[in-house]
């Protein structure tokens, strides 16, 4: 939400120059084998190449940690939010905010007072595809971070613990997880909704 | 028309001097305009020939390629809308929504930072002078159009802006309550001390407004006067039609003793007070052309070839020898009926058809 939305923001009211190169790149995880995302992100950031050996020398490490599997599935699953909430300040007539600036208004104060209140549901909404999205995430964790070391453990996500799971013990060996998963994330989404409409 | 006779003398408030702006396909070429404390300028035109484009230029929301916008002698040209003290009101009601009509017209307040005792006190003599204290709990959504104008207008005047820029605020009301939004638009440069900027295509609007008018067309500010002198003596063909001539016909005039005569392509002349010479345009108002034989000169028979109902009477077509003429009259003639129409010589109103003249809308 932090980053989606002022870059939809930005993406449904400004004309800039290479728009088209940033939406593709925003549009890339829809079409795109995540495992080839991933691999993206490891040629880019590994320590042997792209940006890997700098951001080392400042002490960070995207692979196999927690902030690369953060980057990796907020990469992946911004999309969605951007999209949604793009649509939604399309919706508005730009002359509303023009109106807000002449009254004194700064930007700022405009988003947040004129814009934010008209879109915020579609803002939840963004997010909680996102969310959704992140989760079910299998491909790019796989290359990027398979488990992660987190407060003393290896950490699993959810989806790649599952696969794992799947191929070590076969279908029997898995089947109360990805029930467990399918339940959180169906309660998830109903009270999440439930919520949204009774606001 | 070089837009620099249009300058004033005196000291503007509003000074707009050569601004240029490209917008895609669309240019404001060297639009040239300065507007004094108390004034009611409105912008006359067509659609989409530049008139809101003014507006928003002025209000911030574009930035010229060249010129300047000067408010009480400060460059304002590239200052963010914020900083401009200028209130823009779109044609369409906006609502800040989920706010009610009061935390509508606290918005500016708050974002100026001004307290809550004196946004109250402001908020109070606003909505008193609009008329609209009753509504202040109201949700925007649930008012009419006239009551969503005097919102709007209420949010804009309580910033105390310097100018008031108004983009068609008539054209969403219907027509029962326009008559009380003229009156309080009309009020407002005195009671405020503020000019109005209103832009509109309405000429009947332009007339019981302005104290003054400027005319646009494709970009470009083609004329700029006074009420009557746009409404009587319109200098443009352009403006002829904006302001009510329906017919315009070419012709070539010679002069006589007592004005001039025209001869119209289909051969009929038509005599006019106006002392003019060479190629014009013959343009007579409909509520002129007289439906009896009751003049000596430019009296033609003709064929009605259309009635249109109109709320002062009916809009005939008559063509006379394959020219159309139209006339407002009191009773309805048939379709096809053969009648005489006279047209008083003073009020046949030419134009010499120039260059700018010469491309009819």
């Amino acid at each position: 939400m932090l980053v989606g939305t002022p870059f939809a923001y930005l993406l449904a009211r400004s004309d800039f120059k290479f728009k088209e190169v940033i939406e593709a790149i925003i549009d890339i995880p829809i079409v795109v084998p995540h495992v080839v995302v991933g691999i993206m992100i490891v040629l880019a950031f590994s320590s042997q190449y792209g940006l890997g050996p700098f951001l080392q020398g400042l002490g960070i490490n995207l692979i196999d940690t927690l902030l690369g599997a953060i980057i990796t599935v907020t990469y992946l699953s911004a999309t969605y939010s951007i999209r949604v909430t793009e649509s939604a300040i399309k919706t508005i007539n730009p002359d509303i905010e023009l109106t807000a600036r002449t009254l004194g208004s700064t930007p700022a104060f405009t988003f947040i007072h004129v814009i934010v209140p008209r879109i915020w549901k579609s803002i939840a909404n963004g997010a909680l595809l996102t969310w959704a999205r992140a989760v079910a995430e299998v491909g790019a964790l796989l290359v990027v971070a398979y488990y992660v070391y987190f407060n003393g453990n290896d950490v699993y996500p959810a989806s790649i613990y599952i696969y794992e799971g799947f191929e070590a013990l076969g279908l029997g060996g898995v089947i109360k997880y990805s029930a467990a998963l399918l339940l959180i994330v169906l309660a998830i989404f109903i009270i999440y909704r439930w919520i949204l409409r009774h606001i | 028309m070089d837009s620099k006779t249009h300058l004033k003398e005196g000291n503007a408030l509003l000074q707009i001097t050569n601004v240029n702006l490209t917008l895609g396909t669309f240019r404001l070429n060297s639009i040239t305009l300065n507007v004094d404390q108390q004034e009611y300028l409105i912008i006359i035109g067509r659609t989409a020939s530049g008139k809101t484009t003014i507006l928003k230029t002025i209000a911030g929301a574009y930035k010229p390629s060249s010129g300047k916008i000067l408010i009480d002698g400060s460059d304002i040209t590239t200052m963010p809308p914020e900083k401009r003290s200028i209130a823009y009101v779109s044609q369409i009601f906006s609502s800040f929504d989920p706010k009610n009509v009061r935390g509508n017209i606290e918005l500016g307040l708050r974002a100026r930072g001004v307290p809550k005792p004196e946004r109250e006190k402001l908020i109070d003599g606003v909505v008193k002078d609009l008329g609209i204290e009753h509504l202040l709990d109201r949700m925007p959504a649930t008012l009419s159009g006239g009551e969503q104008q005097r919102v709007s207008l209420a949010r804009a005047l309580v910033t105390s802006p310097k100018v008031l820029l108004l983009d068609e605020p008539l054209s969403m009301i219907d027509p029962e309550t326009k008559g009380s939004i003229i009156r309080l638009l009309k009020a407002i440069p005195e009671k405020y001390n503020i000019p109005v900027v209103h832009v509109t295509h309405e000429w009947n609007e332009a007339y019981s407004l302005a104290s003054r008018i400027a005319v646009i067309n494709q970009g470009r500010i083609i004329e700029v006067g006074d009420p009557e002198q746009i409404f009587n003596e319109p200098r443009s063909y352009l403006t002829a039609k904006l302001v009510g001539f329906y017919d315009m016909h070419r012709g070539e005039a010679t002069l006589t003793n007592s004005g001039a005569t025209i001869k119209l392509e289909n051969g009929i002349e038509l005599k006019s007070r106006m002392k003019i010479n060479g190629s014009v345009y013959a343009c007579v108002r409909p509520e002129r052309v007289k439906l009896s034989a009751s003049n000596e000169f430019n009296k033609f028979e003709g064929q009605v070839v259309e009635v249109f109902r109109e709320r002062f009477g009916f809009l005939i077509i008559i063509n006379i020898k394959n020219i159309e003429f139209t006339a407002l009259v009191g009773s309805k003639p048939a379709k096809g009926d053969v009648v005489t129409i006279t047209i008083p010589e003073e009020s046949v109103y030419v134009i010499p058809a120039t260059e700018l003249n010469g491309a009819p809308l």
